[in-house]
């Protein structure tokens, strides 16, 4: 292409340029330039305006390349040779195309720099790592789900006052029964199947031997729960194991009362079962409690209806066996016996004691339909909780 | 134990609906865990005659019955081989709903019209009996005379609803009819019905000619002993079968039925023996002789001890007293003559020879519980008026009482300001005596109450059982809900909750999963645990009396658990086993009791990831799993633990250490032997940490603060040529020494003995770290101190600087 004279004109560059993009995207205010020129030099508009669609619309880094060197390029540039020429325009002409020149070629260097960026970004994320792979990834770790049931409890009842009392798992007879007011050959200790390591000792049927030690240890009032492993010499199947977990609580104190022990256990409810959870007392026998008693929750399955809705009809609860309650924990006030088998006097001081099994509240909860899930440890099992 | 309301409103006027009855018993503390129904109603079931049968025309197997139903002549297809003209059958009609669901419709069967069906026993569930249409004329279960047209459902008991309650241990009392019944009378307010009133007014009396001793009159402090003649053994009559039926038991004959009748009704367990059979006639109660043996109604021999009560006659035992008969004095189908016994026997004395023989029965459990002390004449009376009715043949003969119960009631006394105390509301004097009243305490009234306790209730002793009673009566369901105040606690989390909170938190943190795993393990199991760490297996603690094999010793830690565990999981394809547990083991004591310390045991094996897909993902190895266990021990604020080269059976020669602390050892670590991993079926590597907790030191000291430096710090690369035995511990706690306070930092970047090593050397290189807390080191300070190090390397562990 070949200058017929000073002012390079419309046709300087490839007409196939027109089809670019406009530049307006990669720098602003394309409109105003073009604008500005055809004020100052009009002549001059139409190449800006094909050059800055050339580069605009370079595909790759090599034709961007190719494309800035015809326009801008320090010895073959249109640009540079027109500005060039311009000592030789008349002094009027010189000045505004000097002015127009100078405009046209910060502007198009500055739309190359920008498209340089452009497709340098875009060869970057292609050759870049796909982000959709799954990364290094560190194994996690989590709680068994019956150390985060029994962490809540002690939380709850460190709430309410309670400190730990952590307390033997083999145990003497005399803790585990006689203090708790079992008396030798009574049937009530039928109800507790015990393993024996040697006689008189025993792997303990409960956590309440912990009262007895704490009391011995300690002078009243005091507040203690005692989680803890137990042990029953029972044959395992779905829903029996020898060895489960339980949490007993004690408080004594000179005035403590059935209503105070109403009063936690319904705190223990609503915070464990829910708030719209519906409790129950009712008596029950334990030798080492007077008066003894069971609470029933109304069932966290059913609602305590007693029968769920399964495809459109009523289903008995298999939970509730449609009676619409769980029994949940025992508890009672503390026996005069026991009290006086620790040396503490019953006209002195009073106080309740309570526990529950930490599985029985995971089955509910989680829907767990073997006791045995809970020692096994699968990791499939233990990485959902 | 079953209570079906059709007896108990033998015993109570109540029309309480049985929902109402079992939840009155559940406030009350006896759980009723279901509510059954026995029995069907039969709509359109009716007593009907065969007037003829005639051959079905179209098929050999049917007849053709013309039946009289009451209303009009019916023709009904029958199937059934023994149907006949003249019988008195069940008809049912169309319309009719039998029990199983089938609804009767006019059809045809082959061509003939049948405008009803006969039916079978079984047809209308009332026995399983399936092989013809039910016989009334022979049928023992019919009642009332056979009208034709008369419906079905009036030869029979109504249906009846059972409850199934829970008798809490010590109400021996709810294990009767009689008992359940002053409760539901206690709770709805009902009255005796005047049937009842005359049965507990009853009284037996008898003559005083029958030889009976007492020669153990603690274990039997009360014996009625009634001969009877003139008996004949039939089969009951079904309203007493049925009353067993629906209490769970078979009937048996009449006279066994007739006992079991009244123990379920009054608690109250009554024997019989064939009179003919005991030598004498006499009863001695009395201890076993030693080597005496007894063959017992089950048919087993029993060896008896003198430990144990029996009743014998002039010979020799004939029963384990209050447990079980013995077989050649029982009645059979030949008695003709029997001896009632009627007695209460001591509480303990029952229950530690039941135990003793492994033998229990209903007698014992009611027995051992103690049965109302009282109610034997009363039962006694009852028994002889019942069989009055079933054998009408039966005649009274000789009969004698011995009684050494003193007969008085225990009274205690009760304040009102201990109920009000214990119960945490005031109910005043009144209310107390009114709910003690409604069990059949009796009551004087002033401050403190005096109460006589009834003497069905040998679970009330102390003047709190009371509080109980009173409670139980006004519903604890009334009892309010207190605001919770603590004067005097205030919770604390012990140095020890702490600690073992953190060590869980940092095993969590190092993407192991808490496992709990089982106390209770196999000989084998326990005893590769404590090789291990050094526990000889004969300190274990073994159970006398373990149900499986699997679980018959104590852990020494919880290693048995996770190598259980680790196996599982591998079985399930698991590409990786990571587990931590915080558990106790147990060891052999110096008392009666084991020693128990607090473990922390990590396991861990498989991929070094959970997920990579390129070469980072290894099997784990020693060093990965040493490094977590280190930081581990960081994060603990264990004070410079050392490593120590360890063996024992188990670990992998050379890949094992002991882990101590400058006071005690903590722990041990390493890598397992293949051949104990092959004994519990693993086949890959496994690496194991184990920690007593109880040997930390506490955390409780608060950190004091050491402040970081604020110069610069001059780094430096040291690397050495020691000889191969040197352990890298050795080599730097000699820099260390040598090096003194401007060492910050210390690390090993590269061990390495490969080509350009001296021969016996290997190459350790350091990279150090110095900074000073006051001012900038110079250049010529760090060559001196490293200068230092280098002679201090060469001079104690044979070493040389390795020059670039």
């Amino acid at each position: 292409m070949k200058k017929r004279d000073s002012h390079p004109r419309s046709g300087v560059f490839p007409e196939a340029w027109d089809r670019g993009p406009d530049p307006e995207t990669l720098v602003p205010g394309q409109a105003a330039k073009l604008a500005e020129l055809r004020e100052i030099a009009p002549p001059r508009a139409a190449d800006y305006e094909r050059a800055s669609r050339g580069l605009a619309g370079a595909a790759d880094p090599a034709e961007l390349l190719e494309r800035h060197s015809m326009i801008l390029g320090r010895e073959r540039g249109q640009v540079t040779l027109a500005l060039g020429e311009v000592g030789k325009l008349p002094i009027e002409e010189r000045k505004r195309t000097g002015r127009a020149l100078n405009l046209i070629k910060r502007w198009l260097a500055e739309i190359s720099e920008a498209r340089r960026s452009q497709l340098e970004a875009a060869a970057d994320s292609r050759s870049g790592p796909d982000v959709t792979l799954p990364g290094r990834r560190p194994w996690v770790g989590r709680p068994h789900v019956l150390a985060q049931i029994q962490s809540e409890l002690l939380d709850l009842f460190h709430g309410l006052g309670y400190s730990v009392y952590e307390s033997r798992e083999s145990e003497l007879d005399e803790y585990n029964f006689g203090k708790l007011n079992f008396a030798p050959d009574h049937p009530a200790r039928d109800a507790h199947d015990t393993y024996f390591l040697s006689p008189g000792v025993v792997m303990r049927t409960h956590t309440s031997p912990g009262w007895v030690r704490a009391m011995e240890e300690r002078r009243p009032p005091l507040r203690l729960v005692f989680p803890g492993r137990v042990y029953r010499a029972e044959q395992v199947d779905a829903s029996h194991m020898d060895q489960f977990h339980q949490i007993d609580g004690l408080n004594v104190g000179p005035d403590v009362s059935m209503a105070d022990l109403k009063g936690t256990l319904n705190t223990f409810a609503r915070s464990i079962y829910g708030e719209r959870v519906r409790t129950r007392l009712i008596p029950i026998y334990f030798p080492f409690v007077e008066p003894g008693c069971q609470m029933d929750v109304s069932c966290v399955i059913c609602d305590g209806r007693g029968a769920v809705t399964e495809n459109g009809s009523e289903r008995r609860c298999s939970v509730c066996r449609g009676s619409g309650w769980l029994e949940v924990l025992g508890a009672g006030m503390v026996h005069p016996n026991v009290l006086r088998a620790v040396g503490y006097d019953p006209e002195q001081v009073t106080g309740f004691a309570f526990g529950m099994g930490l599985e029985r509240i995971a089955m509910l909860r989680h829907g767990v339909p073997e006791i045995r899930l809970f020692l096994e440890n699968d990791v499939r099992f233990l990485g959902q909780f | 134990m079953k209570l079906p309301i059709s007896w108990l409103n033998d015993w109570i006027e109540t029309d309480a609906a049985p929902g109402r009855i079992a939840e009155a018993l559940t406030q009350l503390g006896f759980y009723v865990g279901g509510i059954e129904t026995r029995g069907h109603a039969f709509p359109g079931v009716v007593v009907a005659r065969v007037i003829e049968v005639a051959k079905h025309p179209n098929a050999d197997q049917l007849s053709l019955c013309r039946v009289d139903g009451g209303s009009g002549e019916l023709s009904v297809v029958c199937g059934a081989p023994n149907v006949r003209a003249g019988m008195m059958v069940p008809l049912a009609t169309v319309g009719a709903k039998l029990p199983g669901g089938l609804v009767i419709r006019r059809s045809k069967i082959r061509g003939e019209e049948s405008q009803g069906m006969l039916c079978s026993a079984s047809e209308l569930e009332i026995s399983d009996d399936a092989e013809g249409i039910l016989d009334l004329e022979r049928w023992a279960g019919s009642s009332g005379p056979l009208t034709i047209g008369r419906p079905f459902d009036e030869l029979l008991e109504p249906p009846d609803a059972v409850l199934e309650v829970e008798v809490p241990f010590n109400r021996p009392d709810g294990l009767g009819v009689v008992g359940l019944a002053r409760e539901v009378r206690a709770a709805l307010g009902a009255r005796w019905t005047g049937a009842a009133t005359a049965r507990l007014a009853a009284r037996w009396s008898g003559r005083a000619d029958f030889d009976l001793d007492l020669e153990d009159r603690e274990g039997c402090p009360r014996y009625i002993a009634q001969a009877i003649e003139g008996v004949r053994i039939e089969p009951s009559p079904p309203w007493l079968s049925g009353r067993l039926e629906s209490m769970g038991q078979r009937s048996v004959n009449a006279i066994v039925d007739l006992t079991n009748l009244i123990l379920l009704e009054f608690g109250q367990p009554l024997h019989t023996f064939d009179l003919a059979r005991l030598a004498g006639p006499a009863i001695r109660v009395r201890r076993a002789r030693a080597g005496e043996s007894l063959v017992t109604l089950d048919g087993r021999s029993r060896a008896l001890n003198p430990e144990m009560l029996v009743i014998a006659d002039r010979e020799r035992a004939v029963a384990v007293a209050g447990v079980m008969g013995g077989a050649d004095s029982e009645v059979t189908r030949a008695t003709t003559s029997l001896l009632l016994e009627c007695a209460w026997f001591d509480p303990r004395t029952v229950r530690r020879t039941s135990r003793a023989l492994g033998l229990a029965s209903e007698a014992s459990k009611r027995y051992e519980r103690g049965v109302d002390p009282e109610i034997g004449p009363a039962a006694a009376a009852r028994f002889l008026g019942l069989l009055r009715e079933v054998c009408p043949s039966a005649r009274l003969a000789a009969a004698r009482e011995r009684n050494h119960l003193d007969g008085r009631r225990r009274t205690l006394q009760l304040r009102p300001s201990r109920c009000a105390r214990l119960i945490g509301m005031d109910l005043g004097g009144a209310e107390a005596r009114r709910q003690l009243e409604s069990f059949e305490f009796q009551v004087e009234s002033g401050d403190p109450l005096r109460v006589s306790v009834p003497s069905w209730r040998p679970d009330v002793s102390i003047e709190d059982d009371l509080v109980e009673e009173v409670a139980r009566g006004h519903g604890y369901d009334r009892i309010p809900e207190s605001a919770l105040a603590s004067p005097g606690t205030r919770p604390v989390r012990s140095e020890r909750e702490r600690r073992i909170a953190r060590a869980r938190a940092a095993m969590l943190a190092r993407g192991l999963n808490e496992a709990w795993t089982p106390t209770l393990v196999s000989e084998r199991e326990a005893a590769d645990a404590a090789r291990l760490v050094g526990i000889d297996p004969a300190h274990l603690t073994r159970l006398m009396n373990p149900t499986s094999r699997e679980s018959e010793v104590l852990r020494p830690s919880p290693v048995p658990g996770l190598l259980r565990a680790c196996a599982h999981n591998l079985r399930q394809g698991a590409s990786a086993v990571r587990l931590f547990e915080v558990g106790t083991g147990f060891r052999a004591g110096e008392g009666a009791l084991p020693d128990e310390s607090t473990w922390l045991v990590a396991l861990v094996c498989g991929a070094r990831y959970a997920h990579a897909h390129d070469e980072a993902q290894q099997p784990l190895d020693f060093a990965d799993a040493r490094g977590s266990w280190e930081s581990w021990l960081e994060e603990m604020r264990v004070d410079s633990p050392e490593w120590r080269a360890y063996s024992a059976d188990g670990w992998k020669p050379g890949a094992s250490a002991e882990v101590a602390t400058r006071t005690s050892r903590i722990g041990w670590a390493g890598t397992l032997h293949p051949s104990l991993l092959r004994g519990w079926d693993i086949e890959v590597p496994v690496h194991l940490f184990a920690v007593l907790l109880d040997a930390l030191a506490p955390l409780a000291a608060p950190t004091r603060v050491s402040l970081p430096g604020r110069f610069p710090p001059v780094r430096r690369d040291l690397a050495f040529f020691v000889p191969a035995a040197t352990t890298h511990h050795e080599v730097k706690q000699t820099l260390i020494r040598a090096a003194g306070d401007a060492l910050q930092s210390i690390e090993v970047f590269d061990v390495y003995s490969g080509p350009g090593t001296p021969e016996g050397m290997k190459s350790l290189a350091y990279a150090l770290q110095f900074q000073n807390a006051e001012r900038t080191l110079n250049e010529t300070e760090v060559q001196g101190i490293q200068n230092r190090m280098v002679m201090a390397v060469t001079k104690k562990c044979g070493g040389r600087l390795r020059e670039k």
